[in-house]
């Protein structure tokens, strides 16, 4: 039986890989594999959270949340997959840094 | 009470239609805006006659609003023999300039607006003549006043109209700060504005109150009759369309003075108020002088006209000083129908001239409209006061009136002013229909009037030259009887002599044949006339330089003390104020930006910075 820290040091460690990628990385499709992570990070915490506390009911428990975050996470991936296509197409890169039209 | 009603209303309602959904019909809207002309004409002669079988009494419309406990302004209609008379005028002269705005007006853009204006101004005339209070009396005053500060730049895209409106709505305020101060005057001593409660009241007033408010309210006279000083604007409110000159500023608005004062009798009868009368005497005569002087030398046929209005409006202030307000009232209708005459007879001239105005560029248009020239002779006739017209009535009427009553000088002045009306008045016929063709253009375009035009014209001419037997004879025809117990005023003391009354009638004479002599032999059209007074004729063209005294003496400073306060007060304090602030403004700004790199990762790294600061925030907190 493994501890239940050991799947929030897991997810942690998880999540923090995929932080440091978005803001280390330019290119928008590594980017986007760092939310992914991040996502699943928080899916493995909602998980052993689940294992956490089995007394809790169907609509609060922790394994009912993974779903959602997967439809969710599998909608933010056509989104932001079709938002690097209109970048590519509209600056020839894929470069965060091409995008600085915000500049103050 | 029901005709009353309509008549007041149907042009209100003429206006609203012609306001808010005229323009969908434009083709129709002088038609719709003379028919209900034409129905509150026959109310006022249904009016007119149900008043002679049983007075209609004066009525109540609805309750304005309340001043103190004890009074409350309505909005009341004083019906009497002379608002009716004056209704009568009003609508019956209005009905006709109507018709003939439909013709003068076909090829406006927008006449549904010009068409709303004048009803409204109709509306804003007859509601003033029928004030049974003085506050409502002031804010029908004002109305007819706007409307003709709208109807003078009725074209304002031309920056002169645009002037002559300002000009005219701000003389006009000047002259209504006295009515204003009379009209609070009085509540102060009578604790009403109602005008027979104060013209039963005035025995108990104060003298010195009589004195002051009989003179506030001749300065009112004095801006909305174009009287000395107050008078210039009137000639520049030529601007306007030509029936406008002719209904506003001819038979109607700029009378409302003289009715103002008639109607406020009691007063002026005080015997406090005789200082107040004899301003108005003497205004009165140098106003007809002065203006008539000025005529001679206008070459805009409209400008003669206005000279000739202020001038005619200059009797019958004379007459007011005399106490003789029946005769006043009598120079004011056939004043009404003879000077809307020429005015409208003027603008068919225009019209077929195709916007000329200059007298000096017409000529021998006798032969291409005679039916107008026949019109036009008939008003300068009657303005002239030839034997038998009705101007020779009314004018003979007032010029002896002041003679009976002893002013001699100010009736030496009227005569002099009455030559001068011959003349210009000869000059004006003479120049436009006889002599040479003398326009650039060639003569074939000029036709004779339209007949929508015509009719109008004609009805007037038949008034003009016949109307004047409502006067006759002197003291006791059918307007006095008729004014009777509406205007107390003490009847004449003694008829003239033949040789006093010959004297009155002889200048109008003199003054034509002095036009006829001077214009009929010259071809030019600035004669000997010229020759002879030299620089003082230059004077006269310059119209005595009196729009640049005022200028030099009262507009100029204004501008300055305005662009002293613009400076002082708008660029110096409140600019100066504000804009000490924006270095700081930008200073902050330039720091700020810095923030934004625009780099996405710099955004999201604040994001975060700013999620963790929340997060500890909440655990620190617990």
């Amino acid at each position: 039986m493994i501890p239940v820290s050991h799947v929030f040091i897991i997810a942690g460690f998880i999540f923090t890989i995929g932080m440091v990628g978005i803001f280390i990385r330019r290119n928008l499709l590594v980017v986007f594999m760092g939310i992914e992570l991040m996502f699943n990070a928080a899916n493995l915490a909602f998980v052993g959270a689940g294992r956490m506390h089995p007394e809790l009911s169907v609509i609060s428990d922790g394994f009912a949340s993974v779903p959602f975050v997967m439809a969710v996470a599998a909608a933010e991936a056509a989104v932001g997959l079709a938002l690097v296509v209109a970048m590519y197409r509209a600056t020839g890169g894929t470069d965060t840094d091409l995008l600085r039209s915000m500049k103050g | 009470m029901t005709a009353v009603f309509f008549m007041i209303f149907l042009p209100f309602v003429g206006a609203l239609y012609n306001g808010f959904f005229g323009m969908y019909f434009r083709k129709l809207s002088g038609s719709i805006a003379a028919t209900v002309m034409f129905g509150s004409f026959i109310s006022a002669l249904a009016a007119f006659y149900i008043n002679s079988i049983a007075p209609i009494p004066s009525f109540t419309l609805w309750s304005w609003f309340p001043i103190n406990d004890s009074y409350t302004a309505d909005i009341r209609l004083l019906v009497d023999h002379l608002s009716l008379a004056m209704a009568v005028m009003v609508t019956g002269v209005g009905f006709l300039i109507h018709v003939f705005s439909i013709g003068y007006m076909d090829h406006e853009a927008s006449p549904e607006r010009f068409f709303s204006y004048l009803n409204f101004f109709v509306f804003c005339m007859l509601m003033l003549v029928f004030s049974a209070n003085l506050l409502m009396m002031f804010v029908f005053w004002e109305g007819v006043g706007l409307m003709s500060y709208l109807l003078i730049g009725f074209w304002y895209y031309k920056p002169e109209a645009a002037a002559a409106g300002k000009k005219a709505f701000i003389m006009n305020r000047i002259g209504d700060t006295g009515f204003v101060l009379a009209i609070l005057w009085l509540f102060y001593h009578t604790q009403t504005f109602d005008i027979t409660v104060i013209s039963q009241s005035v025995q108990s007033l104060d003298p010195f109150v009589i004195q002051g408010v009989t003179l506030l309210l001749f300065l009112a006279v004095t801006g909305k009759s174009a009287q000395i000083p107050l008078f210039t604007w009137l000639p520049d409110a030529m601007e306007g369309p030509t029936p406008v000159s002719a209904l506003i500023h001819a038979a109607t608005m700029v009378t409302a003075g003289i009715y103002m004062v008639t109607r406020n009798h009691a007063l002026f009868n005080h015997p406090a108020a005789a200082f107040a009368l004899q301003v108005m005497l003497v205004v009165g005569a140098l106003t007809a002088l002065v203006a008539a002087a000025i005529a001679l030398g206008q070459n805009d046929i409209k400008k003669v006209l206005a000279y000739s209005t202020v001038s005619q409006l200059g009797f019958m202030v004379m007459a007011l000083g005399v106490g003789c307000y029946v005769q006043a009232i009598f120079h004011l209708l056939t004043h009404a129908c003879f000077k809307s005459l020429l005015f409208l007879t003027a603008g068919a001239v225009i019209h077929g001239m195709h916007q000329e105005q200059d007298m000096t560029k017409m000529g021998g248009l006798a032969k291409k409209m005679p039916l107008t020239a026949a019109c036009l002779i008939a008003g300068a006739l009657a303005l002239v006061g030839f034997p038998l017209t009705s101007g020779y009535f009314s004018k003979d009427a007032i010029l002896s009136a002041v003679l009976i009553k002893g002013h001699t000088f100010a009736w030496a002045t009227g005569l002099l002013a009455a030559v001068f009306t011959g003349f210009y008045a000869t000059r004006v016929v003479w120049l436009t229909f006889f002599g040479e063709w003398r326009s650039p253009h060639p003569p074939e375009h000029v036709h004779e009037t339209p007949w929508v035009m015509l009719v109008p014209l004609m009805i007037l001419a038949v008034f003009a030259l016949g109307a004047g037997f409502i006067g006759r004879p002197e003291g006791s025809g059918i307007l006095y009887k008729f004014l009777e117990e509406a205007v107390t005023q003490n009847a004449l003391a003694e008829q003239l002599s033949n040789a006093q009354w010959l004297m009155t009638i002889i200048p109008g004479l003199i003054g034509i044949g002095l036009g006829l002599f001077f214009y009929s032999r010259g071809q030019s059209p600035q004669p000997m006339v010229s020759s002879i007074l030299g620089p003082i004729a230059d004077w006269f063209v310059k119209k005595l330089y009196i729009d640049e005294i005022y200028a030099f003496f009262f507009v100029v400073p204004t501008k300055k003390i305005a662009d002293g306060c613009s400076y002082l007060g708008d660029q110096l304090l409140l600019d100066g104020f504000l804009n000490s602030w924006y270095p700081m403004t930008s200073l902050w700004g330039r720091a700020l930006r810095r923030l934004h790199s625009g780099y996405i990762q710099a955004s999201l790294a604040s994001f975060l910075a700013g999620a963790v600061a929340l997060l500890a925030y909440i655990l620190v907190r617990g």
